[in-house]
Order: C-alpha cells, then structure tokens, then sequence
C-alpha cells in the first residue's frame, strides 16, 4: 500500500510533502524482502521458464535453444502422464482428509473441554518434527511384514496389508504421512476461526431451540467459509508439491504407485541431467497449481458473496 | 513534535541503510578470500557419509597433509542418498564442485561424457596398470581415457542366517529351484526368506546383474547397438525376481543395501555381498553369518559383480596437478592405504599386489570373508550404463515384482526404450564411448 501510493511521477506538492520522507523509509525498509523474494522466487521462476525452452544438461556451459520441443517431449511421455494421474489421486485424498480432519479437530477443540490446551499441542507437535525423521518412523509403523499397523490388523483378526510394496496402498501410506504433519497446521487455522464466531448468534439459534449440529451447520459453517477456502487453496497446493515423505519412504515407487509430479521433475532434472523437460514440467505444474488455486478461489468466495 | 517524529524517520532509515550495507559487506568479503601466494592450495574432497570408511579417511588425509607443506586437502561428506543427484551434480553445474571426489559406476556416464572428468591415465604406469583387474580398469576407460581410479571390490554373495539354516535342517541353496525352495522353507509369519532390494533404483539393478549373467543374458549387445533384455534368458532373471515375491518368500520391501533384515531375524537369506559383513558383525554380535555363492540357473554360470566406486578429479578444478597427485597417492601408490581402507569395508581390492595382502589377513581367511575370494578374478565390475538403461531395467523390475506384469511384457517394454534410447543421439555419443 506505501509503496503503491509512491510510484514515481509527479504528484500534487502537497502528498509529495508529506509522504516523501516516510516513503523513502518505506523502499528501504521493504527493500530486503523484495530483494529477497526477487532473489528466491522471482528469479527462478523466469530462469525455469527460460530453461524450458533449452536443451540443457545443468553442467555444461553449452544450451541449444529447442522452442517447444521440452514441452512435446513431456506431453507425451507416458511416465509424465502416469505421474500425472499419481498427483491427481494424491490431491483427490489428501485436500478432504487434511481439510475435513482440521475441522473436525478444530470443532472438538472448540468445545470447552478439560485438557483442550493440551491435546491442542500434540495435535500441532507433528509441524514441528521434520518430515524425514518421522517417515522414517511411519516406515516402521507400515512396514509390510513386521510393522505396528499390520500388528493391530492380526490381531483384531484382519489379514495384513502390502502397504508400502503395493501401488495402491503406497500412495495412501504417503497422503497419510503428510496429512498427519500438516492436519495441527490447519486445526489452529480453523480453531482461530470457530472462536471468532460471535457468541450471541450461538445463544440466540440456541435459544430458538438449535441443536449442536444445526448450529454448527447453519452458523459456524456459512462464518467460517473464507477459511474454509484458504484451507482447500493451500491443502492443494501442497498436495501438488509435496515430496519428502515420497523420497524417504517409496523412492516413487513401488512400481510408479508414489510417483507424483516433483518427483518426476527431481528425475529429469538430477538423475537424467534433462533440464529442459524438468523445466517444462515445473512450468506446467504450476500452470496447474495456478489455474487450480484462481478456480477454487472463485468457487468458494463465489458462493460467500451470493450469500 | 513534528521534528521529533521526523529524526525517528532518519534514524530507521540511518538504520537500515547501515543494516544493508553491512550485509553487502559481509557478502563481498565471503566471496572475495583468496588464497595468499606463501598459503598452501586447499583442495576438497567429497565422498558420500560411512561411518567405516571415515576414520581411515580422515587418518590418510592427516598424513597426506603432513607430508605436503603446498597442499592442504578438506573432506567434505554428505548424506548416502543425496551425495552424487544432489551434492555433486548441482554443485558441478555451478562451478563450485570439489577437487577430488568419488563418483560411482552408475553415474560417471553423467560427467565422463560432459567433460567434467580430468582424465588420469597419464598417472597409469605400466606397472600400475598390471597391478589391476583388467575388467576394473576397462569400466572406467571411455575411448582411450581412464576416468577414475577404482579402490574397492565389494563382491556380491548370498549372506544367509547360518544358527537358522543349521538349527532348521535346511541346505544352503545353488540352483534357482533350490532358492525357492527353501525360501519358503524358512518363511514364517515374521521372518521372509531372503531379501531382495525393493527401491527403484540403480542398487536393485546392480543385485540383479548376477541373476541375468548367470542365465546367460545381457542387457545390450557387445557393440551396445540393441538391447538383449528381452530375450529368453532376461525373461527368466525376471521371472525368478517375480515369482520370490508373489510367493511371499521374498521380503516386501527391503531397508537398504546393509542387511540389517538379516540381523533383526526378518529374513533367512539376503543376496547382497561383502560389504555388509562389518556392519552386521558390528550391531548384531549374536547373529552368525553364512556366505555363499548367489543361486543359478540348472546349467547356468556363476556370476557376480562388484560394486564400483571412483576416485576421480574434476575438470573444473584449479588445481590439476595437485589434485591428480592426492588422487593417485590416495589408493593407487603405497599399497597399505588401499589396504586399510578395504580392510574397515570388508571387501577386496581390484589392485591385485592388494587383495593379495588381504589374504592374508585373518579375517578374510575365516568366515563368511573366506567364501568370496575364490570368485574374486572372475567377478565383473558394475556396467556403466546410463541413466536411461538402467531405468528401463528399474522399470521391469517394479512392474514384474509389484504389480504383476508379465516377464515378458515388462523385458520387451525395457527393451522398447533401450532401443529408442541407443537410436538417439545421446545413445549414439554413448557407444562411441564404450567401443573399445
């Protein structure tokens, strides 16, 4: 906002006058973090654009420019696509259960309840454990042959599971993972919200006669709709970024079953030194987050402002 | 008042305009340190993190540089999984790469090819050059260069759970029948019958090598013009690998290359080799274990490979002749420091005047060390394949062991991308490499 009101340009002596000093300030004191976002973000996103228009090993001095041929090369390698098909499934698990899990929890710490204060703890205490250490702890829990989960099945009489040598449960193994760390995250997101809510509304629907679940429904809900909208925006995004707990517990494999979009990128770019068709696909990852990201936001304030 | 406010104004901007540019200061004068003209030159020298290989390393480097008043080399290592893909490559692309390093068979056709390797034969004597297996040299030899100087020989074997075997009455399996035999002999609800490497990657590759050698297979031709994969014989490797697991006799995923599986009890066999043997002797005292040749075929040669990794120099170093000088003092002069280094890893040496000396010693003659030296003349070192290469064959052994694929459907699917791989251009530039 400082910055916007002090572009360059004359502007009416008597604004100039007063914001010339406090402006100034102002650049100087932003300037870091533009710099540095510049430096961190902005930088590299212009520079992958340009790289994916190259042909490119990431060492040699030498690039040839290609045009769109990174592009063609992974639009129609099967591998992209199959990874493709990964990353919608990781994200079709992973936003409801992160995004309704958070809720839920919220909703249950809302309640004023001995010991909230303590279970609020323990449910952020995931964020901050870094995420190789603890799957490395999940591969034990999920460990096919001798791990924690398979125990519990057998002995309430259930047959174990593959888990991480299966594609299918593989995935679901890592969406859990990451949704363990991150639900505490968005618990407190959602719990700020919920305690926002205006008290009287509450008293007065109960009042009226309004059960828990009614005034949950007709009252919390529609309130806390803008942070349910942010919610779903960022789950997205990192379930469309997320890697670590691929990389320490399935390598993307078994079989491909793990093989979201980074880590197709983490491969052309240092396994296959094809930086290029990494480029293209990171740019293409996040055309996708972005196209996403705009659509989920118009959805969601769409339907708070028809309200 | 209004003064007063304003001098406040001054002194944030006083403030942050000393903050930054002291900042920059701290920048420049990072970048700027040089080495004076009387200082000795720094070279680094990178390698992966292992707990058995540090001291020796660091015991060798102390002496290297007290014998040298002009050279002062630094180890730098970094974590197994993130060492060659991450560490080297990106450090490489921007010019800030180390001196010496060790590069693995796997992963040279990144660089050698590039460039971004120094080569070293001008170091090779002829009496260097005969002290070595000839095979290890030929692997690391792209044209008439020697890229690397090869400094371990970690012999593939089957390690197996020797109180088990004896205390179950079960023989040590040769023949593939026999392997699935008596994996599913030994396997209960908690204990699978041997371990395979389960990771897509090259590691998996590298313990399937033996089980395609032994049935006669390969995966490309001599002149690496089409891929030999899917004939019979890799349809059969393949096959084997597949039928382990769906029987349930091999372990559904493995913790890595050290056999630690054959420690906790969860597995009666592991096809792995020397390399594990300090380690597990080390954490698991009461564990005996056996070795034994890897399974073949009826009618099949014994096989194994042998783990490569290089000492090599990089092209962009400033230093050349100093850095040449550390790498080929490091193992490839005074026999007693590749002895002591392979010594800690439990694995011989591709130096013969080396593993000579290794024999000698007490703990290659008593078990399990003393079953790997018969083979170790005939062993062949870890094919330098490409990336693309080993891939294609990554990529068959995760369809036949995990989602059920057809042996050979998944080997003609491999041999469909090596193909179109050896037909491009940077197949093309390969094979020129490797025709000798």
């Amino acid at each position: 906002m400082i910055a916007s009101s002090l572009t360059v340009g004359p502007s009416p002596r008597r604004r100039a006058h007063r914001g010339a000093g406090e402006g100034r300030a102002a650049w100087v004191l932003v300037l870091p973090d533009v710099l540095g976002l510049c430096l961190i973000y902005v930088g590299p996103i212009l520079f992958t654009i340009y790289l994916s228009f190259f042909s490119w090993n990431g060492i040699s001095p030498q690039r040839t420019f290609v045009g769109f041929d990174n592009y063609r090369y992974i639009f129609s390698d099967p591998v992209w696509m199959r990874s493709l098909g990964v990353s919608f499934a990781y994200l079709l698990m992973y936003v409801p259960l992160v995004t309704g899990g958070a809720l839920f929890l919220a909703v249950l710490l809302a309640q004023k309840l001995r010991g909230t204060a303590l279970f609020r703890t323990i449910f952020f205490l995931p964020m901050a454990v870094p995420v190789v250490v603890a799957a490395i702890v999940w591969q034990f829990i999920f460990q096919p042959s001798y791990g924690f989960v398979n125990f519990l099945l057998q002995s309430v009489g259930l047959p174990a599971q593959p888990w991480l040598s299966s594609p299918q449960q593989a995935l679901v193994v890592v969406v859990l993972v990451s949704a363990w760390k991150q639900v505490g995250y968005f618990m407190i997101i959602f719990l700020a919200a919920i305690l926002a809510v205006p008290k009287d509304y509450l008293e007065a629907a109960s009042l009226d006669g309004a059960g828990s679940f009614r005034r949950f429904w007709s009252i919390t809900w529609p309130t806390i709709r803008p942070t349910t909208a942010f919610v779903v925006v960022m789950t997205s995004i990192i379930a469309l970024q997320d890697f670590d707990q691929i990389f320490v517990l399935t390598k993307g494999g078994p079989d491909y079953g793990t093989y979201v979009q980074v880590y197709y990128i983490y491969e052309q770019m240092l396994r296959y030194l094809h930086m290029g068709p990494a480029s293209a696909a990171s740019v293409v990852l996040f055309l996708i987050i972005m196209v996403l990201s705009i659509a989920q936001i118009r959805l969601l304030r769409g339907g708070r402002d028809a309200d | 008042m209004k003064s007063h406010a304003s001098a406040g104004r001054r002194r944030i901007m006083a403030t942050a305009v000393t903050a930054i540019a002291a900042a920059v200061a701290l920048v420049a004068s990072g970048c700027s340190a040089g080495p004076s003209a009387d200082e000795p030159i720094t070279l680094t020298f990178w390698k992966y993190q292992d707990p058995v290989q540090q001291p020796v390393l660091e015991a060798l480097i102390e002496k290297y540089n007290s014998e040298h008043d002009n050279v002062k080399v630094e180890l730098e290592t970094f974590p197994f999984d993130q060492y060659l893909a991450e560490k080297v490559t990106t450090a490489m692309s921007a010019g800030t790469g180390p001196d010496v390093f060790w590069v693995s068979a796997a992963t040279v056709l990144n660089f050698a090819p590039q460039g971004l390797l120094t080569p070293l034969q001008d170091r090779f004597t002829e009496d260097l050059r005969g002290d070595f297996l000839p095979q290890a040299l030929e692997s690391i030899t792209f044209g008439d260069d020697i890229y690397g100087i090869p400094h371990e020989m970690g012999l593939q074997g089957m390690l197996y759970d020797k109180g088990l075997f004896e205390s179950e009455g079960v023989e040590v399996p040769a023949s593939w029948d026999e392997l699935k035999a008596a994996s599913a002999e030994l396997k209960t609800a908690n204990r699978s019958g041997i371990l395979l490497p389960t990771n897509p990657d090259v590691f998996q590759n590298f313990i399937w090598w033996p089980f395609l050698w032994s049935a006669g297979g390969e995966v490309v031709d001599d002149g690496w013009s089409k891929a030999l994969i899917n004939q019979p014989e890799g349809v059969a490797a393949l096959q084997l690998w597949a039928d382990l697991m769906a029987d349930g006799a091999a372990a559904p995923k493995s913790s890595g290359a050290f056999g630690d599986e054959l420690g906790q009890g969860t597995v009666a066999m592991a096809a792995l080799g020397m390399w594990p043997v300090s380690n597990l002797a080390a954490n698991y005292p009461d564990l005996q274990v056996g070795a034994a040749p890897l399974p073949i075929p009826d009618g099949g040669t014994p096989s194994a490979a042998f783990g490569g990794w290089y000492t090599a120099v990089s092209a962009a170093s400033e230093h050349q002749e100093e850095a040449k000088d550390f790498a080929v003092w490091l193992f490839a002069e005074d026999t007693q420091n590749a002895v002591d280094l392979t010594t800690a890893m439990t694995t011989l040496s591709p130096r013969i005047s080396v593993t000579e000396e290794l024999q000698k010693l007490p703990a290659f003659q008593a078990e399990p060390l003393a079953g790997f030296l018969p083979i170790w003349q005939t062993a062949r070192p870890e094919p330098a394949y490409p990336a693309e290469i080993n891939k294609a064959v990554t990529d068959a052994l995760q369809a036949v062991m995990f989602s059920g694929t057809d042996a050979q459907t998944a080997a003609d699917a491999a041999a469909a991308a090596i193909d179109t791989y050896l037909a491009s251009p940077d197949g093309e530039q390969i094979r020129s490499l490797v025709q000798k």
